[in-house]
C-alpha cells in the first residue's frame, strides 16, 4: 500500500488488475483444478479496477458529491474474489439510488481505516449521506518498508510468520496496546465524523468491536479464492442493511 | 488517564486543570488568541513549576494565551488525539506547537478500553513490543501515518520543536526548531521559538 493524495491505497493507481493478493492467479489455477466443471468462475473474469488513490471504485471527481456515502473496512468491503457489480457496496448504493467511494484497502486494520476516513473528512467539504465501517480485525496494522517497492506500507496481522513480529501481535495484545489504539481510532472517527451517520458491522469470523446494530456479513457461500465471502453473502448483507437503514436513519433522505 | 469533555488528559492533581492538563481551564483561555502546545514529557516538565515551563514563558513573551494538551508519555497516540480532536472543537489557534520526547511510547487499556494508562516499560512483553515494533517497521508506519494525518487536517501553522538524539514527529511539512542544547532547558527553547514565531509572522504580512 502507498500514500496517493494523502489516503492509503493500492500500490497501483489508475489501473486495472486481473489479481490481487489473496486472490491470486496461482490460487485460482488451484480453486480450477478443485471445483467442478459448473463452477461460476471457471471462465470468468474478475476485473479490479483501481481509481488514481488506488481504491476500487470511481475517481473523487467523477462522485456525485451531493448525494453518496463512503465505506471503510478490509478486503471483504473492497471486494476479494467478486466483481465489483456483486459487492455488498456496489448493490448497497444502487438500492440506495446513490454514489457511493470505497476507501477499503484487502489486509488493512483500523490503522489504514483511520487514516482513510479521517483523510475524506479534512479534504472532502461535501459530508457524506452515510459512512459503513466495516470493523477490520483488531490485531491488524501496517508496517513501513522504505525498502519494498519504493517505500510501502505492508498489511499485517496474525498471520505473520516472522517469528519476532509474531511476538509483537501476540505481546501487544496481551499488553492492552491494541486495545487503547482501538479506542483512539473510533473515538478519533466519531469525534470527526460528527453527525454523520455511520454504522458498524462485523465480518463473521473476524476478531472486532462490539456493535449495536446487530449487522453481520455471514458466510453463505464463498468468492473466486473461496476465502473471502462470496456473490450470496454479499446481497445478503446489502438487503440487510438497506433494511437497516430504511428503518433507522429515515432522516438520511436517500 | 481519562477523557474529559472527549480530550484526553490525565488523572486529576493539584499540579492540573479541570481535563487533567498542565494549564488554565480552557474557560480562562482567550481563544481567539493562543497558542496549542502539544506533546509529551519536556512540554510538561513535572519537575519544574509551570512558570518555568516554555509553553508559559513562550506564551508569556508573546502576550498570547496558551493551552497544553500535552500528556506525559502519552506517545504519538495521544498527540494525533488530542490534536484532532481539539482542532474540530475549539477556535482554531495561531500556532500549534508540537515537540515529541518519546515520539513511540506506548499506551495500553483494557479489553472494554477502560483503565488508560502508560505502558509499563519494566514489563519485558511491552519491552519486546518496543523492540520488535522498530525493528519490523510498525512505529515507522504509525508516524508517518500521524504526520499524513495532522498534516491533511491542521491549516494552521505548525511548529515542531526537535531535540537532539530524539526522533521527530513530523519528517517535513511544518516549522522545526532544532533545539541542540539541554532538552529542559526552557529558557533557551522559548528564545529560539519566539525568534522564529515572530520571523515567521513578519513573513506572513503583506
Amino acid at each position: 500500500m502507498k500514500i496517493h493524495n494523502n489516503f492509503i491505497g493500492n500500490d497501483s493507481t489508475n489501473t486495472i488488475k486481473l489479481f490481487e493478493p489473496g486472490d491470486t492467479e496461482e490460487r485460482y489455477l488451484e480453486n480450477v483444478q478443485k471445483m467442478d466443471d459448473d463452477w461460476y468462475y471457471k471462465n470468468l473474469e474478475i476485473t479490479y479496477s483501481l481509481n488514481e488513490n488506488g481504491h476500487r471504485c470511481k475517481s473523487i471527481q467523477d462522485l456525485n458529491l451531493d448525494n453518496y456515502i463512503i465505506l471503510a473496512g478490509c478486503s471483504h468491503t473492497f471486494g476479494i474474489g467478486l466483481e465489483l457489480e456483486k459487492t455488498y457496496a456496489y448493490l448497497l448504493s444502487n438500492k440506495l439510488n446513490c454514489d457511493y467511494y470505497n476507501l477499503a484497502m484487502p489486509g488493512a486494520g483500523i490503522d489504514v481505516m483511520e487514516n482513510n476516513i479521517l483523510t475524506w473528512f479534512g479534504k472532502i467539504k461535501q459530508k457524506p449521506k452515510l459512512v459503513i465501517i466495516q470493523t477490520p480485525d483488531d490485531t491488524r496494522y501496517c508496517n513501513f518498508n522504505p525498502h519494498v517497492n519504493n517505500a510501502t506500507f505492508i498489511e499485517r496481522g496474525s498471520w505473520v510468520s516472522d517469528p519476532d513480529e509474531q511476538k509483537m501481535v501476540v505481546n501487544c495484545e496481551s499488553t492492552g496496546v491494541f486495545n487503547a489504539r482501538k479506542v483512539f481510532v473510533y473515538k478519533n472517527i466519531s469525534n470527526i465524523l460528527g453527525d454523520v451517520p455511520c454504522i458498524l458491522f462485523n465480518v463473521a469470523g473476524l476478531r472486532n468491536i462490539d456493535v449495536t446494530t446487530g449487522l453481520k456479513m455471514r458466510v453463505l457461500d464463498y468468492a473466486r479464492d473461496l476465502i473471502h465471502y462470496g456473490i450470496l453473502s454479499n446481497a445478503k448483507l446489502s438487503t440487510d442493511m438497506y433494511e437497516h437503514i430504511r428503518l433507522n436513519t429515515k432522516c438520511l433522505n436517500f | 488517564m481519562r477523557f474529559y469533555d472527549n480530550l484526553l488528559g490525565h488523572n486529576l492533581d493539584n499540579h492540573l486543570n479541570s481535563r487533567g492538563h498542565r494549564c488554565k481551564d480552557i474557560e480562562n483561555i482567550n481563544l481567539h488568541n493562543y497558542i496549542l502546545f502539544v506533546g509529551d514529557n519536556v512540554a510538561l516538565d513535572f519537575n519544574s513549576p509551570i512558570e518555568d515551563t516554555y509553553p508559559y514563558l513562550i506564551s508569556k513573551q508573546l502576550g498570547i494565551d496558551y493551552y497544553n494538551l500535552s500528556i506525559f508519555n502519552g506517545g504519538i497516540d495521544a498527540v494525533k488525539y488530542n490534536t484532532l480532536t481539539w482542532y474540530y472543537k475549539y477556535p482554531k489557534p495561531k500556532a500549534i506547537v508540537i515537540s515529541t520526547e518519546f515520539v513511540h511510547s506506548l499506551v495500553t487499556a483494557a479489553i472494554n478500553g477502560q483503565n488508560l494508562k502508560v505502558a509499563d516499560y519494566n514489563d519485558p512483553d511491552i519491552q519486546q513490543v518496543m523492540t520488535y515494533g522498530e525493528h519490523v517497521g510498525f512505529f515507522t508506519a504509525r508516524r508517518l501515518l500521524a504526520q499524513n494525518l495532522l498534516l491533511t487536517h491542521l491549516i494552521t501553522p505548525v511548529y515542531q520543536i526537535v531535540f537532539k538524539d530524539k526522533a521527530p514527529l513530523f519528517e517535513h511539512g511544518v516549522i522545526n526548531i532544532e533545539h541542540q542544547g539541554d532538552m529542559f532547558d526552557h529558557k533557551q527553547i522559548t528564545s529560539e521559538f519566539v525568534k522564529r514565531f515572530l520571523n515567521q509572522s513578519r513573513r506572513m504580512l503583506p
